[in-house]
């Protein structure tokens, strides 16, 4: 029974097949709409990020006066929305993930002396940990932090003792040191007299995830819109074969339900991987689109074709009017699509819808795109990403299977 | 061959079949005659397993319908023109007939002698959608045919076609009863349930209301002929059960200008189980 159900499933989702490549205009939205797509924003769209102020992850290692300091200065009502982050890996892996585009790790020894002229990676350096594809909210955020590096600084140095302390870990004389501090502070009208035991010597070092082109950065968002022309066309010819009486026809054959469902889901799944495939082909090819692997990128595929095809098929389960499915389809796929990031980039939303967002597949085939790319997931990240589709595509089908159950009771 | 007890069906908030019970023999073409909702789709569907009855039988051979190898004795032509419009007719039969689970090696030959039976062979590789209604019904008939099962579930099967299709129509019914088919057939024409069927069943609002062939139809429920001799001056209404014998009574009658015989037949039959004429509609 399980191998003939299998050949009628084989069965229909040829047919399936057949009659899209029959339908220009499915074909149209499904094949060519997502590579125009690519091609039209990559061409223009350069990662630039949203206004607003922006979202900082702070580590703060030092946990001294120099740090609260520091992020005081950062808070400031023009300056960035600060998170504290438990750790340097947790911080990386939310901007690996796309979830902030700057972590700031603050590490032990900020604020204490170091040599004049030291190295970036002299101890105590502020380190900035940057997602390359949002450049522009990353070029706003280093400035602000490079401004609170050198108000801290200005602040510190006004204090009596300090100034000394710089000058002579940096080599320079007592006698020396005594004198170019009062100039300093004579320079920046300094008169305070507190006791300080602060010794700030702070450098800011960037670290980009990696720097991905525009063409990296739109591709995936076309994968996300070849998933809509497969959602909604399979979608539309599952309710179009419940207005026309081909799916009742099926029902009354000498088949069982499933292979009816799995036939069609098959035919969905599979033009979305030949089309994700070709984009992926087309983005690396033609434009240089760097993947991480083939394995990989081959498992962003089948698990994203799986998770809209799962929503394929709730979707064109909830109505049973071929005109009120096709609404719903289309409703729910934009909404979708809009909050999952494959209109404009995630960091252009405020942060509860960014929350929000985690609830549309389109966020997460993006990232497995993205992931396989420029962002070069490793294996326990893509995992997290692919179970996530590989779960929605799960409730899709239980949803499906169930709502058909109870039309076919009706 | 078909067999429902006491079937009871409700959808949405419309009880459709209220007790249905009726037994349809091996061979015969069986008329479901109704108007519009009186519950033929609904037995229909029961018939080929879409529907579950909420209470009540309903068998296929002895077998519950809702078993897909009951099914295999079952093929539905449905209301709906149930045909891939983008396919052509061959490969619509080729694809129900590899769904129906045909073997691979026949179905070129089932496929053949269908598209021959139904006169499409001419046509068999324009797409559907190209095709006249008459044309679509026909092969919507034939896709039902393709597993060559032994009931055929014929629904309103000639809805909306021209005079000369629905006359092809009735051929093929006829070609598939002498193939030694069950068939049963719902129509609210009472004129194809004359012509086409052995039995017919008188459905409305969900009940069976008579069962017999067409003479005992007419014998039980359709009243007697009525012969009306149309005259100047009014005309004389005549109730009888012999016809012939008023007519020659009436022969030399120098008034009359006009005679008109009104046999009893489906319609009145309907009428008096109803007391609505069939062509009111139902619900």
């Amino acid at each position: 029974m399980i191998r003939k159900g299998l050949r009628t499933t084989l069965v229909i989702g040829l047919k399936d097949l057949t009659l899209v490549g029959r339908e220009p205009s499915v074909l149209f939205f499904v094949l060519l709409f997502p590579v125009i797509f690519g091609l039209l924003f990559g061409a223009i769209f350069s990662g630039a990020a949203g206004s607003g102020r922006s979202t900082v992850l702070v580590v703060d290692e030092a946990g001294n006066e120099a740090s609260t300091h520091f992020i005081e200065i950062l808070r400031e009502p023009d300056g960035v929305e600060i998170e504290n982050a438990a750790d340097r890996a947790a911080a990386e892996e939310r901007v690996r993930h796309g979830g902030v585009a700057v972590a700031l790790v603050i590490p032990a020894g900020f604020g204490e002396a170091s040599p004049i002229g030291a190295s970036d990676d002299a101890e105590g350096s502020v380190r900035l940990v940057a997602d390359a594809s949002r450049r522009a909210e990353v070029g706003v955020v280093s400035g602000m932090v490079h401004g609170a590096v050198f108000r801290l600084t200005a602040e510190l140095a006004q204090r009596p003792g300090i100034a000394e302390q710089w000058l002579e870990a940096g080599g320079a004389s007592p006698a020396r040191s005594s004198m170019i501090a009062a100039a300093m502070r004579s320079a920046i009208g300094a008169g305070d007299n507190r006791e300080v035991s602060l010794r700030p010597r702070v450098t800011v070092e960037s670290v980009h995830v990696v720097r991905p082109s525009s063409w990296e950065l739109t591709f995936p968002q076309a994968a996300a819109w070849a998933l809509v022309g497969c959602v909604s066309g399979f979608g539309a010819s599952l309710t179009s074969e419940r207005a026309s009486g081909t799916l009742q026809r099926l029902r009354s054959l000498p088949i069982p339900g499933w292979p009816i469902l799995a036939g069609k889901a098959l035919a969905c799944f599979v033009s979305a991987v030949v089309v994700l495939s070709a984009l992926q082909v087309v983005a690396s090819v033609g434009f240089g689109s760097r993947v991480t692997s083939l394995v990989a990128v081959g498992l962003a595929v089948a698990m994203s074709a799986w998770a809209f095809t799962g929503l394929m098929m709730f979707l064109a389960s909830i109505t049973s009017s071929e005109q009120g499915s096709e609404g719903a389809v289309r409703a729910v796929l934009l909404v979708l699509a809009l909050v999952g990031g494959a209109g404009a980039p995630l960091y252009f939303m405020p942060n509860w819808m960014q929350v929000v967002s985690s609830v549309s597949p389109f966020r997460w085939a993006i990232l497995a795109f993205e992931g396989v790319s420029y962002r070069a997931f490793g294996f326990a990240d893509l995992a997290v990403v692919l179970g996530v589709l590989g779960l929605f595509g799960a409730l899709g089908f239980v949803g499906a299977l169930a709502l058909s159950s109870r039309s076919a009771r009706g | 061959m078909l067999r429902f007890e006491g079937v009871r069906k409700t959808l949405g908030r419309v009880e459709a079949l209220r007790g249905l019970s009726l037994h349809v023999e091996q061979g015969e073409v069986f008329g479901l005659l109704g108007p519009n909702g009186a519950g033929k789709s609904t037995t229909m569907s029961i018939a080929c397993g879409l529907l579950a009855p909420d209470e009540g039988l309903a068998r296929i051979n002895g077998a519950n319908p809702r078993d897909a190898e009951a099914r295999r004795s079952i093929g539905l032509c449905a209301q709906d023109l149930a045909l891939y419009g983008k396919l052509t007719a061959r490969e619509n039969l080729g694809f129900f007939a590899k769904a129906a689970g045909v073997p691979g090696r026949s179905i070129r030959r089932r496929v053949d002698e269908l598209l021959d039976l139904i006169g499409l062979t001419d046509r068999a590789g324009d797409r559907v959608d190209r095709y006249s209604g008459g044309m679509k019904r026909r092969l919507n008939f034939a896709v039902a045919l393709v597993h060559d099962p032994e009931l055929v579930l014929l629904d309103e099967p000639t809805v909306g076609v021209d005079p000369h299709s629905r006359t092809a129509i009735f051929e093929l019914v006829e070609r598939v009863r002498a193939g030694g088919k069950t068939v049963v057939y719902t129509t609210h024409y009472m004129e194809e349930a004359q012509r086409l069927c052995d039995r017919v069943g008188i459905i409305d609002h969900g009940r069976l209301l008579e069962v017999g062939t067409v003479p005992e139809l007419v014998k039980r429920r359709g009243g007697r002929t009525v012969v009306t001799i149309e005259r100047g001056e009014g005309n004389e209404r005549i109730e009888t059960t012999t016809p012939i014998a008023v007519l020659a009574a009436h022969i030399h009658d120098a008034d009359a200008t006009g005679v008109r015989v009104d046999v009893p037949d489906l319609e009145s039959v309907f009428l008096s189980l109803t007391g609505r004429e069939l062509r009111d509609g139902g619900d």
